[in-house]
């Protein structure tokens, strides 16, 4: 006996057997029962939807001898014959292998003679869109106004190729790609019927793989069950089907976070070898980026993607670990290796020069990866602003970035450590319940201090103590680390950064910070008080001081004077005036000193009348400008701008 | 047991467990979809499961069936291929007309579809239903470098089988058990083929003249970093004239059909027919030819500046393709730049499609090597 495929063989029969699909089959079946069918359909709709199995049924519908009903009783002579595709009065035609006008002229010629054996003739013309214009045309007539014993149903996956003339005869039906769980109620239901035995695992593996389309998934099902017997394993799915193991997927995204080329070669390598597909592999991953994406930018992403509540935490712990500018960068660059290995045949070589260019950003010319350059230029320059440490040391300073990033949960960067080995996590917090500010994330080797304040023998990254007494916040604490705030504000998200710039703590009392903004900057006020802006500001807040801040943003009264954002030298005055600890005061003199000389030998031409002016910004501002002027001379020179 | 036919098939492991295990369910599907890489043995594989399905003994590879079969000369065996571009609508009626016919020998059909992904719109359209319903016991193979070239309805239809690049290790034991070849040579043979079989016993042909022509090739690169422009022309004529390679076979057997067509001919008038066609279909096997060799070179040359790149990041050499030269390499990776050699390579990616688009080769050379100059 020949063997048949699921798919043909669990081919719905009845209306309510057609699956997703509910908005065509309810109408179809009203339209039956109130006498109200139409003479011409058109059914729309990717592949595996439906479509022709919708016809058949219509079909058996309108010619059971129990009917017309919408529930065809599947079993007398008329239903038997059309299943078969013995009915003669049901014609099926395959519009893509009869597509010329001479097809369409001979159907007209029998149009007109009575059905043979049942009520209605009905055409179904499948592939519609195949015809050619002169077919198209010639059908349209017959079309318009067919005789009163025939019904049409066009059928076709692209509706675009097909004339609006005809369009506009037919009511037109759209199927819809069916989704991941409606597929698996329909594999569950064969699976028991075929007694197969397959986990809910490997049935979302089928589910999926079939995007949307049931013939898809049936047959993914069957060259399964063919493969594996009654007994159908996640690994066999993996291996017939070629699906990309998630492992891999979440193992380069974590060498996206880490930018470890080489990793990533050995990877690439690690598959190549294997035989795997890389194209595959290339596509899944670019799945993986884009839910990736959708997670950094949506609320609620179960609401888009079907995914388990478990692997919802990986990728959320994955997403939150990248800056979303980097995984549209990885989207794109991926997604032009993806097209490009369409027409190479070195898909090893396309995907090693993606993976290189994903990880060093250098070696990407493409406008996404200039962007990401650009933004860490722009971050460099404005931690240059916030602490002055930085400057000149890029190397540093993208390392810093790096390790915050891996040390950005807060619970990791607020968590007792002991002192950090000199080329370790130098970025974390050296001592317990400390926050971490930015000057104690500098993996930067002081230059031991004559006064031998901290000549901690090995130690290059100096363990460096608490600006506050341990454990309350006060408003001038947070003054006083607000740039360094600002700073993990903006390593979050660069717009709240900008929106909050404009604003500065006022006041601090029961949990809740005040922020003023000057009131021009209502706009911003009104942003940063609320939705995705006021959580991150307090994520920030609370990553920064180790407390739960509440923030409240307020406008400054117009008479006031837009108060200054205080100066880091006025804090430590008023801590060393209220009796901070000895060792602090050794701490910050020896800070300020490593800041006067690295501003001492920055330049000779930095104004040296602003160096005692009351406002260091300002002083900051003009050291800074000349800095970036300079750079761009630089730029010019080299034309690397041309 | 049965299925010896597909003893031949080199590294697709996976593919063949499959598909025996099909043959033993007798589930057979009316249709498959091998997807894979160029010459790792879809076509062979093709050829062994229509051998299978119509072989008394599952396959025996020794029976009158089989033995037709796999020569492709088997009556109830079809086989298309594109005719020029294309696979056009004409075959696919021409296809559904025969299948519509009994079998010869009372067993299933199986059409073969090489090249599937070149059928046009109209022929896969037209194909669709034959291969979504057929009718008696057909079996449609088909074949393709990836489920993408086809339409997604056709593919929907298909069991897909996916075919692998054979393993490194797969190929160095074919190469040493089987043809005797020592260790260090089948190794350096497995890297350059990059996992398609098909390339590897190219390597071996006419006396190893392309592993020469590879050497050749390596040297050229290897002197032409930071050399002179006059050098950099120098060295592009040299690797045009690497990109002849064995025209002359090829010369030699268009000569023999030009002869011979000499001979078949019924009147001057009819030799004159023949002979303009020849001409021309061997002005086109030449051109194809010479694209062939040119992207063997560009092969090579990349090949090289990946190894660089890779040895820069990686400090490894167990993945080198040219592993051989790893002194070399690790020297001048040493020297080289991450964003040139990335560059590079982009660059011949482009040049190769270009020379896809009849650009003149000799140009895209000289442009190649004074880019290859900076690095």
């Amino acid at each position: 006996m020949q063997h048949i495929s699921l798919y043909r063989r669990w081919r719905p029969q009845t209306f309510e057997e057609v699956i997703g699909q509910s908005h065509i089959t309810k109408t179809l079946a009203n339209a039956i029962r109130y006498n109200q069918l139409s003479h011409a359909f058109i059914f729309c709709g990717p592949r595996g939807t439906g479509k022709t199995s919708t016809a058949r049924i219509l079909a058996k519908s309108i010619n059971c001898e129990q009917g017309p009903t919408p529930n065809a009783c599947n079993q007398c002579q008329s239903c038997i014959q059309i299943s078969n595709g013995t009915c003669l009065d049901v014609i099926e035609i395959d519009a893509a292998s009869n597509r010329g006008i001479d097809e369409i002229r001979a159907l007209r010629d029998k149009i007109h003679f009575s059905p043979a054996t049942v009520r209605t003739k009905v055409y179904i013309i499948d592939e519609v869109h195949m015809l050619t214009t002169e077919a198209f045309n010639a059908l349209l007539k017959i079309l318009e106004e067919p005789p009163s014993h025939v019904i049409f149903v066009l059928a076709t996956t692209e509706p675009n190729k097909v004339l609006p003339t005809i369009m506009s005869r037919c009511q037109r039906f759209d199927f819809n790609p069916i989704s991941v769980d409606v597929i698996m109620r329909k594999l569950r239901l064969v699976a028991q019927k075929e007694e197969l035995e397959i986990p809910e695992d490997a049935l979302r593996l089928v589910a999926r793989h079939a995007a949307g389309s049931l013939r898809d998934a049936e047959g993914a099902l069957e060259q399964m069950a063919s493969f594996s017997g009654k007994r159908i394993t996640v690994e066999d799915v993996q291996t017939v089907l070629g699906v990309v193991d998630v492992a891999l997927l979440f193992e380069a995204g974590d060498l996206f976070i880490e930018k470890d080329a080489a990793e990533a070669l050995f990877l690439v390598n690690r598959l190549f070898e294997s035989g795997r597909d890389l194209r595959q592999f290339t596509r899944e991953l670019l799945e993986h980026l884009r839910i990736l994406m959708i997670i950094q930018n949506v609320d609620d992403p179960r609401s888009i993607l079907d995914c388990s509540q478990e692997e919802m935490e990986r990728y959320r712990a994955q997403a939150s670990l990248l800056r979303d500018g980097e995984v549209q960068r990885f989207l794109h660059l991926f997604g032009e290796t993806y097209r490009e290995m369409r027409w190479d045949s070195n898909p090893r070589l396309l995907l090693e020069l993606a993976m290189v260019k994903a990880m060093k950003v250098d070696a990407d010319d493409s406008r996404e990866a200039l962007l990401a350059r650009l933004e860490a230029l722009e971050s460099m320059i404005e931690k240059d602003r916030g602490s002055g440490l930085l400057r000149d040391r890029p190397d540093i300073a993208s390392r810093v970035v790096q390790q915050k990033r891996e040390g950005r949960e807060p619970e990791e960067s607020l968590a007792p450590r002991e002192p950090a080995p000199a080329h370790g996590r130098a970025g974390s917090s050296p001592g317990p319940g400390h926050a971490v500010d930015l000057a104690s994330q500098k993996p930067i080797s002081f230059p031991e201090r004559p006064d031998g304040a901290y000549s901690q023998s090995e130690t290059t990254a100096p363990t460096l103590e608490p600006t506050t007494p341990e454990g309350k916040v006060d408003i001038t604490e947070i003054k006083k680390k607000w740039q360094a705030i600002l700073e993990r504000v903006r390593e979050k998200r660069i717009p709240t950064h900008a929106l909050l710039l404009e604003g500065s703590p006022l006041d601090f009392r029961n949990g809740e910070l005040t922020i003023e903004f000057d009131s021009i900057f209502h706009i911003h006020k009104e942003k940063v008080e609320k939705g995705e802006h006021k959580r991150i500001v307090e994520a920030a807040l609370a990553e920064m001081t180790g407390e739960a801040i509440r923030i409240k943003c307020v406008i400054a009264a117009p008479s006031s004077p837009k108060p200054q954002v205080e100066s880091i030298y006025q804090h430590q005055e008023t801590d060393e005036e209220s009796g901070g600890k000895a060792r602090d005061e050794t701490r910050e003199r020896a800070t300020k000193e490593v800041e006067k000389e690295t501003r001492e030998e920055e330049k000779g031409d930095s104004p040296k009348s602003l160096k005692n002016s009351v406002d260091p910004i300002e002083l900051i501002k003009a050291r800074f400008k000349a800095k970036v002027v300079q750079k761009i001379d630089l730029k010019d020179e080299e034309k690397l701008w041309k | 047991m049965g299925a010896m036919v597909f003893d031949d098939i080199v590294g697709q492991d996976q593919a063949l467990d499959f598909l025996k295990k099909v043959l033993k369910s007798e589930q057979i599907s009316h249709a498959y979809l091998f997807v894979g890489p160029e010459g790792v043995g879809r076509r062979k594989t093709a050829l062994a499961l229509a051998a299978a399905l119509n072989c008394a003994k599952g396959g025996c590879g020794h029976c009158s069936r089989c033995r037709r079969t796999i020569r492709g000369v088997y009556p109830d065996l079809k086989l298309i291929q594109p005719e020029g571009n294309f696979i056009t609508i004409e075959q696919i009626r021409e296809l559904q007309g025969s299948i519509k016919l009994r079998s010869y020998e009372g067993h299933r059909k199986v059409i073969i579809i090489d090249e599937a992904g070149s059928m046009n719109a109209e022929a896969s359209n037209a194909l669709l239903k034959t291969l979504e319903e057929p009718q008696d016991e057909e079996v449609f193979i088909l074949i393709a470098a990836s489920v993408e070239e086809l339409l997604p309805t056709i593919s929907s239809r298909c069991q897909v089988v996916p075919f692998r690049r054979v393993p490194r290790e797969a190929i160095i034991r074919e190469m040493v058990d089987r043809r005797g070849i020592d260790q260090s040579q089948a190794d350096k043979i497995a890297r350059i083929s990059g996992g398609t079989y098909s390339r590897a016993l190219e390597m071996l042909e006419g006396e190893g003249w392309r592993l020469e022509r590879r050497e050749e090739i390596l040297s050229l690169l290897k002197k032409i970093s930071g050399s002179p422009v006059e050098e950099a022309f120098s060295v592009a004529g040299a690797l045009l004239s690497q990109a002849v390679g064995d025209q002359d076979n090829l010369l030699e057997v268009q000569k023999e059909e030009m002869e011979e067509s000499l001979e078949v001919a019924m009147s001057p008038r009819h030799g004159a027919f023949i002979r303009n066609k020849l001409r021309k279909r061997h002005a086109r096997q030449l051109s194809r030819k010479r694209s062939l060799e040119i992207n063997d070179i560009l092969d090579i040359i990349s090949s090289w500046y990946r190894d660089l790149l890779v040895y820069q990041l990686t400090a490894q050499d167990s993945f080198l393709i040219n592993r051989d030269h790893r002194n070399e390499i690790r020297d001048m990776a040493r020297r080289a730049r991450i964003e040139r050699l990335t560059n590079v390579l982009k660059e011949i990616g482009k040049i190769r499609r270009m020379v896809g688009f009849y650009v003149n080769p000799g140009a895209a050379f000289e442009y190649l090597c004074l880019l290859l100059r900076e690095v």
